[in-house]
C-alpha cells in the first residue's frame, strides 16, 4: 500500500500506464481478485473472469449481455429449502408437529472482485440499476455484488458499431462512479482514480506520473468519439412526443416487424425485470425458488390467474419497451432508462431500432 | 443484509368455504416476535408462498385490529391458487408482506363513501369495511354496491346483515337462476341509478376485475364525480413486492409499491394499451 | 405392483427417440421409477400391466386408420394423455411428406408399391383431446422430469413458451443469425432446449415447434434478406411443424 506522502497519492491519483504495461497491471490485480472483464468469444465479446491477462480484450465492441449481468446475474438462486427432521446448519427452521420446513439463504457471502474495462455506458447503467435495487428495500443479491465489486472502467476513445451515448449523457466519456478510470491515448493508458479503493489500486503496480497534456489529450479524444458516433437520439421534447403518439403509425410498424423473441431486453443494461419459480428436487421435499432475467417482449410477461394479459399484443409489448425505456424509466429513478450502449440495435434480427423510432416521432 | 425474499411462516388456523372455488384462509405466524411486530393497512396484500409451487400476491381481506391473526381469500383458478386450495387446518405457507399503500383513509376522513366491488374485489375491501365499522363517526354516509356473477358467488354472506346497520347496500348478480334472489339483477355499474350517493364530499373505492372499474370510473365520470375522488386497487402479476422484479409497472408506477391502490387521475392519461385496462383510449 | 401413479408410453410414428430420453434419464431413472410406476414401455419392458393409466405418454405422429384406432384406445384408458415430441406435438420430420404427392412419396421410400395406405402424417392432437404437450426432437429431458414431477404435484409445468432467443441469450452465445448471417430458427421457436443447438454454433432448426405469438412473416422476410430463395425459406418452416397454424403461414411456398 502507498504510504500518505508518495506522491501518486499526493496528486489525486492521476497516473500514466504505458500501454505494454495494461496487462502487466491486469496481471497483479489478478493477483489480489478475481477479475472480470472483457474477451473474446466467437466474433462478439463477453464478460467472463479472466484466467490468465492476455486473454483480456482491450478494444472491444459491446459485449452480448451487459457488465449488469455481473451484479444481477441471469439466474439465481433466492433460498433453498427442505421439509426434513436431520436438516440443520445456518438455516432459519419452522417445526410445527410433524412439519418442519428450514430456509438457507442464497443472498449471502459475497466475493470481493473488480470488473475491469467497463464502459461508461455499462457504468451509468449501474447507476440506474442501483436506484430499482438498492433504494427502500434492498435486494440483498444485487447490493452486497455491487458494494463488493471495484470498476475499473475505460473510455471510449472509438465510437462502438452502434452507440448514441454522448445524447444520454453516458459517455464516451465518464464522469463518475468508478474506482479507476482507463483512458487509451497513443502509447499509454491516462489512469484516474475515482475513489479510495481505487487510489489503492494504484499501489499495485509502479505507474509513471501523468504529464499534463493527457487530460488534454483525453478531452479531445472523447470530443471526437462524441461527433463520430454512428446513432443519434432525438432527445428535445421526447417525452411529449411519446405521450402525444400513443397512436402513431410507427408503433404498427413494430409490430409488424418485431419477432417477439426477447432480444432487445435480454442485452438491455437498464432492463431489471425478473421472473421467479420454484424448483422441487425428485422426492418433492425439498427445492429451490430461483429467479431469471425476464422480458416485456414475451407474451406471457403480464398474464395473470385468470389468463387475462394486459399486454396481449405485440404491438403493445413493442412499444411499451420503448416508453419504458425513453419515458417511465426516467420518471421512476429520476435517471435515463437508456445509456445509448445500442446492443438493442445491433441484437435485433428486424433492425428495430430506438433511435429511429424517436426520429420518426419528431418528424425527423 | 437481510435476504427480503425468504418468507416467514405461517400456519392455516381455519379454512372457511365461501363458495365452490372461493376459501378464506385463517393464517397464524408460527413465530411469535412476528406476529407482535406485524400490522398492517386495510387494502395491503402479502405475497403467499406454496413451497415448490410458487408466490403470489394476494389481499389480506381481514380486520387490521386482528393483531393474533389475518385472514386471506382466494379463488381457486390459477396453477397456485388451486394448490391454495388444497391447504388444511395444521398446514404451513410462507408469508412475506404486508406490501402497498392501503385504502386512502386519511383523504376520506370525514367524507361519504361509495365502495363499489366485483366478484372477488371485495376481499381486499372487506378490511376497509371493518375499518369503517369500527370508527362509523369518522364518517359521513357510506354505500356498497356489489355485484357478482350469481348469488353464490357473493362472498362473506353471512356478514351483510351486520354491516347492513351501519351502511346502504345494494346488490346485484349477472344470473340468478336458481336461487332465491330478491336484489338486483345486471352489472355493477346498473346499481348507479339506484344509489343515493352523489359526488359532492365523497370518496370512492373500487375493487373488481380491471374491465369492471373501466365502466365503474366512466359511469361515475358521467355522473359529475372527479377522477381524483375515485381509488381503484388494481391486480397483476408481481415476483416481488418490493419494486423490483418488474412484472407490475402500470406506466411509471409499480403496482406493488404505487399501488395497489391508486386514484383514478394518476391512472387515466396514461394510454391504455400499454398499461393495460383503465386509462386513456 | 403398487399404489404408485401408472404410466404408460404408447409408440406411433416415430424413431422411438422420445422413448429413448425416458432410459436416458438415468442419473434420476431410479429415483423416478419410486414415484411412479410405468406399467406399460415396450421398449423397457417385457411384461406390461393393463390401464387405465394415470399418465399416457404418447410418442410419434398418426400416418394411418390403425394408428387413429390405437390413439383413441390410449386416451380412453389414460387420465393425462400427453404428446411427447415433434411427431406427436407437430407432425414431426414425417410431416414434410404432407406437402409431397403421396404416388412419390412411397416410390421414394419403397422400391416396389406396397400396401402401406398410409395418411398424411398428423399430431396427435388432430384425432383426440391432448392434456399436455412436450415438443422437441427428441424431447427434452429436463422438461420430462419437470412435468413429471409437476404432475404428480397437480400443478401446472413451467413449459417455457417463449422463443429459444431467451435460453440462447442466457446463455450468453453469439447470435448466428445476427453476427454470422445464418438463418436460425430461434426467435419462431419454443425454447425449453438450453438453445442446444445456437450453443454449439449450429442455428436451431425449429425442432420444438412454434413459440409464443411468433411473428413467422417477419422472420420470413429476415431470411430473405440473408439471401434465402423462398423455397429454401418454405423448408426451414415445414421441417418439423408444417401444419401449425402459425407456420403454415411460412410454409407458404
Amino acid at each position: 500500500m502507498l504510504q500518505e506522502d508518495h506522491p501518486l497519492v499526493k496528486s489525486a491519483g492521476t497516473v500514466s500506464l504505458p500501454a505494454a504495461e495494461l496487462k502487466e497491471f491486469v496481471a497483479a490485480l489478478m493477483q489480489k481478485f478475481p477479475v472480470i472483464a472483457p474477451i473474446l468469444k466467437g466474433r462478439e465479446y463477453v464478460f467472463a473472469q479472466l484466467e490468465d491477462a492476455a486473454q483480456l480484450a482491450d478494444d472491444y465492441q459491446p459485449t452480448i449481455l451487459p457488465a449488469k449481468k455481473v451484479l444481477q446475474q441471469p439466474l439465481e438462486t433466492v433460498f433453498s429449502f427442505v421439509r426434513q427432521e436431520a436438516f440443520a446448519e445456518d438455516g432459519k427452521c419452522t417445526s410445527l408437529g410433524e412439519e418442519r420446513i428450514c430456509f438457507v439463504d442464497h443472498g449471502a457471502a459475497v466475493q470481493k472482485k473488480v470488473l475491469f474495462g467497463v464502459r461508461p455506458c455499462d457504468v451509468n447503467s449501474f447507476n440506474v440499476l442501483d436506484e430499482v435495487f438498492c433504494k427502500d428495500l434492498p435486494d440483498p443479491f444485487y447490493c452486497q455484488s455491487r458494494q463488493e465489486t471495484l470498476i475499473v472502467a475505460q473510455n471510449c476513445v472509438k465510437p462502438c458499431r452502434s452507440g448514441f451515448c454522448y445524447y444520454q449523457q453516458t459517455g464516451p466519456g465518464l464522469q463518475r462512479g468508478y474506482d479507476l478510470l482507463l483512458t487509451e491515448l497513443d502509447n499509454a493508458y491516462l489512469v484516474e482514480a475515482g475513489s479510495d479503493a481505487g487510489r489503492e489500486l494504484l499501489a499495485l503496480h509502479p505507474f509513471a506520473a501523468a504529464a499534463p497534456e493527457m487530460s488534454l489529450a483525453r478531452d479531445e479524444l472523447l470530443a471526437a468519439t462524441s461527433r463520430r458516433l454512428p446513432k443519434h437520439i432525438l432527445t428535445r421534447n421526447l417525452a411529449e412526443l411519446l405521450e402525444e403518439n400513443v397512436d402513431h403509425p410507427v408503433w404498427e410498424d413494430l409490430q409488424r416487424r418485431c419477432l417477439g423473441c426477447g432480444t432487445c431486453t435480454m442485452v438491455c443494461p437498464t432492463c431489471f425485470c425478473y421472473n421467479v419459480y420454484d424448483k422441487l428436487d425428485l422426492g418433492l421435499e425439498s427445492g429451490v425458488r430461483q429467479r431469471e432475467w425476464d422480458s416485456c417482449k414475451l407474451m406471457e410477461f403480464s398474464q395473470v390467474a385468470l389468463g387475462h394479459n394486459f399486454r396481449k399484443g405485440r404491438q403493445a409489448r413493442a412499444q411499451w419497451r420503448i416508453y419504458h425505456k425513453l419515458l417511465y424509466q426516467q420518471r421512476q429513478f429520476g435517471k435515463t432508462g437508456c445509456v445509448g450502449c445500442g446492443r438493442c440495435i445491433y441484437s435485433c434480427m428486424v433492425n428495430i431500432d430506438l433511435t429511429d423510432v424517436a426520429s420518426t416521432l419528431g418528424g425527423e | 443484509m437481510s435476504n427480503l425474499l425468504i418468507p416467514d411462516s405461517a400456519i392455516v388456523r381455519e379454512v372457511f368455504h365461501e363458495n365452490d372455488d372461493t376459501s378464506t384462509f385463517t393464517l397464524q405466524f408460527t413465530d411469535a416476535q412476528k406476529r407482535l411486530e406485524y400490522t398492517f393497512r386495510p387494502g395491503q396484500f402479502n405475497m403467499l408462498s406454496i413451497f415448490g409451487v410458487g408466490e403470489a400476491p394476494i389481499s389480506i381481506s381481514s380486520s387490521h385490529d386482528n393483531r393474533e391473526n389475518f385472514t386471506h381469500t382466494i379463488r381457486h383458478v390459477g396453477s397456485l391458487t388451486r394448490m391454495f386450495g388444497k391447504l388444511k387446518v395444521g398446514d404451513l405457507l410462507g408469508v412475506r408482506g404486508p406490501y402497498g399503500n392501503g385504502w386512502p383513509f386519511e383523504q376520506a376522513q370525514g367524507k361519504n363513501l361509495l365502495i363499489v366491488a366485483g366478484g372477488i374485489g371485495l376481499a381486499p375491501l372487506r378490511p376497509a369495511i371493518y375499518y369503517i365499522l369500527r370508527q362509523r363517526e369518522l364518517f359521513g354516509k357510506v354505500e356498497l354496491l356489489y355485484g357478482a356473477k350469481n348469488p353464490g358467488e357473493m362472498l362473506f354472506r353471512h356478514e351483510y346483515s351486520k354491516w347492513a346497520a351501519h351502511l346502504s347496500m345494494l346488490l346485484t348478480v349477472d344470473d340468478a337462476a336458481g336461487f332465491d334472489w330478491n336484489h338486483n339483477q345486471g352489472l355493477v355499474t346498473g346499481l348507479f341509478d339506484k344509489m343515493e350517493s352523489v359526488p359532492e364530499n365523497t370518496v370512492v373505492l373500487s375493487c373488481g376485475p380491471e374491465i369492471m372499474m373501466k365502466h365503474v370510473t366512466k359511469g361515475l365520470l358521467a355522473r359529475g364525480f372527479q377522477s381524483g375522488q375515485l381509488y381503484v386497487s388494481l391486480e397483476r402479476k408481481m415476483h416481488c413486492g418490493v419494486k423490483k422484479c418488474g412484472r407490475c409497472q402500470v406506466g411509471s408506477k409499480f403496482v406493488c409499491h404505487d399501488g395497489p391502490v391508486f386514484a383514478y387521475d394518476v391512472l387515466e392519461n396514461e394510454p391504455a394499451e400499454i398499461i393495460g385496462v383503465l386509462g386513456r383510449e | 405392483m403398487s399404489g404408485l401413479p401408472k404410466v404408460a408410453i404408447y409408440k406411433f410414428a416415430s424413431c422411438s427417440g422420445c422413448q429413448l430420453e425416458f432410459l436416458n434419464l438415468e442419473p434420476v431413472l431410479l429415483d423416478l421409477l419410486g414415484m411412479v410406476d410405468i406399467a406399460h414401455f415396450v421398449m423397457a419392458r417385457s411384461a406390461s400391466s393393463p390401464g387405465p393409466y394415470d399418465i399416457g405418454f404418447v410418442e410419434g405422429s398418426i400416418v394411418n386408420a390403425e394408428d387413429v384406432g390405437r390413439l383413441k384406445e390410449a386416451r380412453a384408458e389414460s387420465k393425462l394423455l400427453v404428446a411427447i415430441g415433434a411427431c406427436a406435438t407437430h407432425g414431426g420430420l414425417q410431416s414434410i411428406s404432407n406437402w409431397l404427392p403421396m404416388r412419390e412419396v412411397e416410390s421414394s421410400v419403397y422400391a416396389t408399391p406396397v400396401q402401406t395406405h398410409p395418411l398424411k402424417s398428423f399430431p396427435v392432437s388432430e384425432y383426440v383431446k391432448v392434456d399436455a404437450s412436450l415438443s422437441g426432437c427428441p424431447i427434452n429431458k429436463n422438461e420430462l422430469v419437470e412435468f413429471i414431477k409437476s404432475a404428480l404435484l397437480g400443478v401446472t409445468p413451467r413449459i417455457r413458451p417463449h422463443s429459444v432467443c431467451v435460453e440462447c441469450k442466457l446463455a450468453e452465445n453469439v447470435c448466428l443469425l445476427v453476427s454470422e448471417g445464418k438463418p436460425c430458427m430461434g426467435p419462431v421457436i419454443r425454447a425449453g432446449c438450453s438453445a442446444l443447438c445456437p450453443s454449439r454454433s449450429t442455428p436451431c432448426t425449429g425442432c420444438h415447434g412454434p413459440s409464443s405469438d411468433c411473428n413467422v412473416e417477419s422472420l420470413r422476410t429476415t431470411f430473405a434478406g440473408l439471401g434465402l430463395h423462398q423455397s429454401e425459406i418454405t423448408r426451414h418452416f415445414r421441417k418439423y411443424a408444417a401444419l401449425d397454424a402459425e407456420f403454415q403461414k411460412g410454409g407458404r411456398t
